[in-house]
């Protein structure tokens, strides 16, 4: 998958991390492995965070390439001061990026339609989780009994996932698609957001309840209508 | 890949939280192989100490926050223009929709034309009569000049006389 580490590993957020230190020095001095290291440790995060809200792959190849633009020139000229929470500075350019591309999309009345879920690369949907399984379970039987295969279940679960996510609140949205998509620490994500560990905490354990809801909500009413069908 | 120990609560829901780390990383796998050297080739020429000869690509498009800056930028440059077009024309060009205030001013403009003819008029006619009163009192000084000089002549015939006869 290309990631050069493991997304939420180690390094709670709190502790300045000296390798990312390094390289941050090293990219400052104009030294382009380094740069190239700091764009492979950070561009696949971002871009799923754009990704799932922006719901086009171009646009988020886009977005993430001015956030390392304004990286790189903050490097350059000095601006960027936020050692020891580079993470939190990085996805908050990205946030407000993303914050802004919707507005300018709401204002010229653009759709926010279901995007590229073709473009989801085979392996992911290969692999497949019991997790995975388990929701496009609930979803519909209907959809295994027909015949699907495996990978084509673990697509259609991955896009009932999808547009669940359509139907939160802005500000709940956001913590999940920080957590779970950008691979952020809670604290990293308090440091972003500036709130405290434990309401944010409270805040996505919201955010999962109100998801599950209209899960099981999806779920009941597609299979419903799976039944209207197969008794008509 | 979800911190379990993270969350405090305890009605948690792993299959769901798991369900969500698998999106993330779908979403993560789903650029192609290339995705972070292409990012990384158009965004070095920002680094100020790139070295010279690295083949750099810059932006295709400047960032987002630039592209709206510069909209803004050109809206508020026009709106500017067309308000001062406004305004010129407003002080500048004759009115054409006839209305109380407009044939107010119009009939002002006529008074006030009528007004600079006959100032003109009166001007050039003091100038005409300025001229020949300046005539006339030329030839008026010169006939009191002869008047004068024939008064002296017969002053002195008289005077003359008057002593020849001896009366003094």
């Amino acid at each position: 998958m290309g990631e050069a580490v493991s997304v939420r590993a180690g390094n709670s957020g709190r502790e300045p991390d000296p390798d990312l230190d390094r390289l941050l020095r090293d990219a400052q001095a104009g030294d382009q492995d380094a740069w190239t290291a700091l764009v492979s440790l950070y561009a696949r995060r971002l871009f799923a965070l754009a990704k799932s809200r922006l719901r086009n792959e171009d646009a988020a190849e886009e977005l993430v390439q001015s956030v390392f633009a304004t990286l790189a020139q903050s490097l350059s000229t000095g601006t960027y001061d936020d050692r020891g929470k580079f993470e939190a500075w990085l996805f908050r350019v990205a946030m407000n990026r993303i914050r802004d591309e919707i507005r300018r999309r709401k204002r010229r009345g653009e759709r926010f339609g279901n995007g590229n879920a073709a473009g989801v690369h085979s392996d992911a949907i290969e692999q497949g989780t019991p997790a995975l399984d388990n929701v496009a379970a609930r979803e519909g039987d209907a959809d295994q009994s027909a015949g699907l295969s495996k990978a084509e279940q673990s697509k259609a679960s991955l896009d009932a996932l999808r547009a669940a996510l359509e139907y939160l609140p802005p500000p709940d949205r956001e913590i999940i698609e920080l957590r779970h998509h950008g691979g952020l620490s809670f604290n990293q994500i308090a440091d972003l957001l500036s709130e405290p560990v434990g309401t944010l905490l409270a805040r996505h354990h919201r955010a999962l309840r109100k998801l599950r809801k209209h899960i099981d909500a999806e779920g009941s009413t597609s299979a419903g209508e799976t039944n209207q069908d197969t008794t008509t | 890949m979800t911190d379990r120990n993270a969350s405090t609560t305890n009605d948690r829901d792993p299959v769901l939280e798991a369900a969500l780390d698998n999106l993330g990383e779908a979403e993560r796998a789903s650029p192609d192989a290339g995705f972070e050297a292409r990012i990384a080739r158009a965004t070095a020429g920002d680094l100020g100490n790139a070295p010279t000869g690295t083949p750099t690509v810059r932006l295709v498009h400047p960032p987002m926050g630039q592209q709206r800056l510069h909209r803004r930028l050109k809206i508020a440059t026009g709106l500017a223009a067309a308000a001062a077009v406004a305004v010129f024309a407003l002080i500048t060009l004759p009115q054409r929709t006839p209305s109380p205030a407009g044939t107010d001013r119009a009939l002002a403009d006529a008074a006030a034309t009528s007004i600079d003819d006959e100032v003109t008029y009166m001007l050039a006619a003091m100038d005409v009569w300025d001229t020949e009163i300046d005539s006339e009192v030329d030839l008026v000084l010169a006939d009191a000049v002869g008047v004068a000089t024939s008064l002296d002549a017969a002053d002195a015939n008289w005077a003359d006389s008057w002593i020849s006869q001896g009366d003094l």
